[in-house]
């Protein structure tokens, strides 16, 4: 008897789970759906540096009803309502994510997680109603302790209000709703109508609606920790450089102006980062810079100076990208294994080696477009832009900042009135206060040789904008943005024109010199469209026309400026960057009256590109435009693949790897029911052993069996 | 927290059922092979209901028309369950601790009746009770304060109760020819099957409420019937 029972049990167990299992293959999908809600979600991650941990984390799901909180005076409704006996989903402006409220719903033990509502259809998270003086989650000085000054004792502070949000570490989820497409519309429709449901009923009558998170990050500790178990990837991407000059070599002995500016940013949702003010008014003026330059009537090949377009990826996260291309140009590594086929090495690994042309003793002058956009200036004044050089050895750049100055004024003299409304520029240092240069790419040039005349042109003197690194800084002003992008991108057009020149002072220019500088005119209209098109929506005419975006069935819009993980294809910017630049820098043989070769991408197989041309925009074009890796110098490749730290003192940021991140609606029963539920059960099953051994007492006693 | 109505949930559905097969089948070895062999019989009834379901694409979504078929075949594998056990009766009452005992056939169906319940309980009920492990719930259509799986469980419960009662009182109607008795199961077998429905309704508030204080009552009025079979087969054999 005792031996059959096992065996009978296991055939029971064994039926019983495979028909479970097939009943549950047809019936659980169904079911799932009716519970849960799955939403997009624009997540919070765990990013890694050489000390430790920055971001957020949750070890477990973490599972929270719904509680709106629309200002300060709802989070402390929130903090000391006795009535709230379970975890909470806290959703609030994005201005109120502020590290004393965070700290303040931490403390109550009823948060579960929280959500930032960037921007939404509700008045109260709208554009509108965003304070005028938000600060910036970034540090008091971003990135600074990798800039310049690093090693000074005291540095000064560009962005004395940061908040330094953006470096603090959560070990629970923060999410972002932001209705900025049709799928991030619908999360946010379907978040903010259960919270609706859950504040009629006064967050107490269940069943309230909830949202879990799945969050959990694989890194842990730091980058060193994290790289070695192989759980997080550099930060990094591709950054783009330019010339006109494709003969360029290492040894012509040809000067090099070199024209730059970020391409990415940072904020604390890297789906949201746009960073318009932060870098990209920066990036669209060295594009509309080298669209200008090419107008000149004076090919730029020919001049005695090589002009070099810079525009690099990373720069948020410690220059890395200014800093590897510096470390690439100054260090000439040698292959020590070959790549398989093509020009590039695998070993160290440089897809080709074009950048070696390139020589840091011959540059002769930095011109860099930082936060240009004047996006605040609109409310608190007139814009301005000002012309930073560094505090070390200001007298280099003396004369550079004097004909950016001179440029800007559009006359020959050196006063800071401008004609024709344009928005004036003065030299940063014109009130007497030498404070160096701000946070910024020439940086990384200078660290490499510090007696390059370099000029950062920004809209601001004193203080970084207060937009800068925040998720919010998605807008500009369509008339004072454009006016400030456009006067910056003809400065540095002309300055760099009359650079390569070798014309120390425009007075003293030739009549052909005269002409030539008049052909170069920035286009208003195309800082608009590009604008539009990487701020806004990627899937424009003037993206579409170099990456034929439209002919995707999921058309592309608005697109993240976070640089994102090495070698990951998720950052189209610098891709269409390096159209662009190729375009614009392209070989043009003046008077040829030789049709240019078109249909290389339309009608793939007819048309062939040379094999030194490049397909640019349906055209094949002649062009020393490339990319170049981007990734903290403190971290190296090793030959398998891997990475490691080489120098703990660079920038090593990486970010954590993760599972399926996700965000899922559902119904939850208050936590009093749930216990009845399971007091219920008890009960039942005690009662029911009880009545059986009754059963069985009474029935031996009057049936007489045992 | 949602452990909780796990096994809350669980403990509701089996707990008085496992107390059952755990202090009356159990211990008595032909009594569990009876009951799976049970289960068994209930599963090729529902393998036959759902090739029907599977046809009837148009009815798929009409419960009202799929209970029909279904507990018509439930009750047609009941009897030729109570075929086999008859044939098999002589075998089983020989390795019986009581060979003679006139209440062998009632044990039997009552292990029967609890394989046929319990395969009924877990097809039913498991898909629901895994999902109770995650933190969503279902509410309850008809009593929108209380999570469909913890209704679900009650009304499992129930059921798998009612099945052990049916099987006793059909053994007992098939035995002696007894048509009131093979009638009043299979009206309610209907009557507790469309009175789930009750459940899911949107337009009866409390519909579940009913719907479970009528099954409890028509368990009830069975067990009453399943009382008396036994005690006049009591009065009968002394």
């Amino acid at each position: 008897m005792s031996a059959g029972r096992p065996r009978t049990r296991n055939f029971f167990c064994k039926l019983a789970l495979g028909l479970t299992a097939l009943y549950s293959l047809t019936q659980a999908q169904d079911v799932y759906d009716l519970i849960y809600n799955d939403v997009g979600s624009l997540p919070c991650v765990r990013l890694l540096n050489a000390t430790g941990v920055i971001g957020c984390q949750s070890i477990s799901a973490a599972t929270g009803v719904l509680f709106r909180t629309d200002s300060q005076d709802d989070i402390q409704q929130f903090v000391t309502n006795r009535n709230l006996g379970n975890k909470y989903t806290v959703i609030m402006p994005h201005w109120l994510l502020t590290s004393p409220n965070i700290q303040l719903l931490k403390s109550t033990d009823k948060l579960g997680a929280i959500i930032a509502v960037i921007n939404g259809t509700d008045p109260v998270y709208a554009v509108t109603a965003r304070p005028a003086n938000a600060p910036s989650p970034d540090s008091t000085c971003p990135n600074c302790e990798f800039g310049l000054y690093s090693g000074a004792a005291t540095q000064y502070q560009w962005n004395p209000t940061g908040t330094g949000l953006l470096y603090e570490q959560f070990d629970f989820p923060i999410y972002a709703l932001n209705t900025m497409d049709a799928r991030n519309t619908m999360s946010y429709n379907a978040v903010m109508q259960a919270a609706s449901i859950n504040k009629f009923k006064g967050y107490t009558s269940y069943p309230l609606k909830a949202l879990q998170f799945n969050a959990f990050m694989w890194g842990a500790e730091d980058t060193e920790a994290c790289l070695r178990r192989k759980w997080c990837t550099p930060l990094g991407g591709a950054s783009v450089w330019a010339t006109p000059s494709t003969n360029i070599s290492f040894t012509d002995n040809k000067p090099i102006v070199v024209v730059s500016a970020a391409m990415d940013s940072r904020s604390l949702f890297h789906d949201l980062t746009l960073g318009v003010e932060s870098s990209l008014t920066g990036m669209v003026t060295v594009l509309a810079v080298a669209e200008a330059l090419s107008r000149s009537t004076i090919p730029l090949d020919s001049m005695p100076k090589h002009i070099l377009y810079t525009l690099f990826t990373g720069e948020a996260w410690g220059f890395s990208g200014s800093q590897r291309f510096v470390q690439d140009i100054t260090t000439r590594a040698k292959c020590i294994k070959p790549a398989a086929s093509g020009p590039g090495c695998a070993f160290p690994f440089f897809p080709d080696f074009a950048f070696q042309n390139i020589n840091l003793d011959r540059i002769e002058a930095v011109l860099e477009a930082g936060q240009v956009g004047s996006i605040r200036s609109a409310t608190e004044g007139s814009p301005s832009l000002f012309a930073h050089v560094d505090s070390i050895q200001s007298g280099v750049s003396a004369a550079l900042v004097k004909q950016v100055v001179q440029m800007g004024s559009g006359a020959s003299n050196d006063t800071a009135a401008a004609p024709n409304g344009a928005v004036p520029v003065q030299a940063a240092d014109s009130d007497g206060v030498q404070r160096g240069l701000p946070p910024s790419s020439s940086m990384s040039f200078l660290k490499a040789r510090a007696n390059i005349p370099t000029v950062v042109l920004t809209s601001y003197q004193k203080q970084m904008s207060p937009l800068t690194s925040q998720d919010a800084d998605d807008s500009w002003d369509p008339v004072t943005t454009v006016s400030s992008i456009e006067q910056a991108a003809s400065v540095i057009s002309k300055t760099a024109w009359l650079q390569a020149q070798g014309v120390a002072d425009a007075a003293l220019m030739t009549a052909t010199q005269q002409q030539a500088i008049g052909s170069i005119s920035v286009d208003r209209q195309l800082i608009q469209d590009l604008l539009y098109c990487l701020a806004r929506n990627y899937s424009c005419p003037l993206v579409d026309r170099y990456l034929n975006v439209t002919a995707n069935p999921n058309a592309p819009t608005r697109l993240p400026h976070y640089t994102g993980t090495l070698y990951s294809v998720s950052q189209p910017y610098p891709i269409f960057a390096w159209n662009f630049m190729a375009n614009m820098t392209r070989h043009r043989v003046f008077n040829s009256t030789a049709p240019p070769v078109v249909g290389c991408s339309s009608k793939p197989g007819l048309v062939n590109c040379a094999s030194n041309e490049y397909c640019v925009g349906d055209r094949c074009v002649l062009s020393l435009t490339r990319y170049h890796d981007s990734y903290g110098t403190g971290l190296a490749m090793n030959e398998d693949g891997g990475y490691y730290i080489k120098d703990a003192s660079k920038p090593v940021w990486t970010e954590s790897t993760w599972n399926d991140i996700g965000l899922r609606l559902f119904d939850v029963t208050s936590p009093g029911a749930q216990k009845a539920e399971l007091a219920t059960g008890i009960v039942l099953t005690l009662v029911g052993a009880g009545v059986v051994w009754y059963a069985r007492k009474y029935v031996a006693k009057t049936l007489k069996v045992d | 927290m949602t452990l909780l109505t796990f096994f809350g949930c669980a403990l509701t559905a089996y707990g008085p059922s496992l107390a059952i097969f755990f202090g009356c089948i159990a211990p008595n070895a032909q009594l569990v092979i009876l009951m799976v062999s049970s289960a068994f019989f209930w599963l090729l009834s529902l393998l036959l209901a759902s090739a029907i379901w599977f046809m009837a694409k148009s009815s798929q979504q009409t419960f009202t028309s799929t209970i029909i078929y279904t507990v018509l075949l439930q009750e047609l594998f009941r009897w030729f369950l109570f075929h086999l056990i008859s044939r098999a009766e002589k075998g089983l009452n020989m390795v019986a601790h009581h060979p003679t005992s006139k209440f062998n056939r009632s044990g039997y169906a009552f292990a029967a009746g609890l394989g046929f319940g319990l395969m009924f309980g877990i097809i039913s009920f498991i898909t629901q009770l895994v999902q109770s492990l995650g933190p969503g719930v279902l509410m309850c259509a008809s009593c929108p304060s209380i999570s469909l799986y913890f209704i679900s469980a009650l009304t499992t419960s129930l059921l798998i109760l009612h099945h052990c009662a049916w099987m006793m009182i059909s053994f007992t109607g098939f035995t002696l020819r007894s048509y009131a008795r093979i009638l009043w199961v299979i009206l309610t077998h209907y009557g507790a099957s469309y009175l789930t429905l009750l459940n899911a309704s949107k337009t009866i508030s409390y519909g579940c409420a009913y719907s479970l204080a009528a099954n409890a009552a028509l368990l009830i009025a069975s067990v009453i019937i399943v009382v008396a079979d036994v005690r006049n087969l009591h009065y009968k054999s002394s």
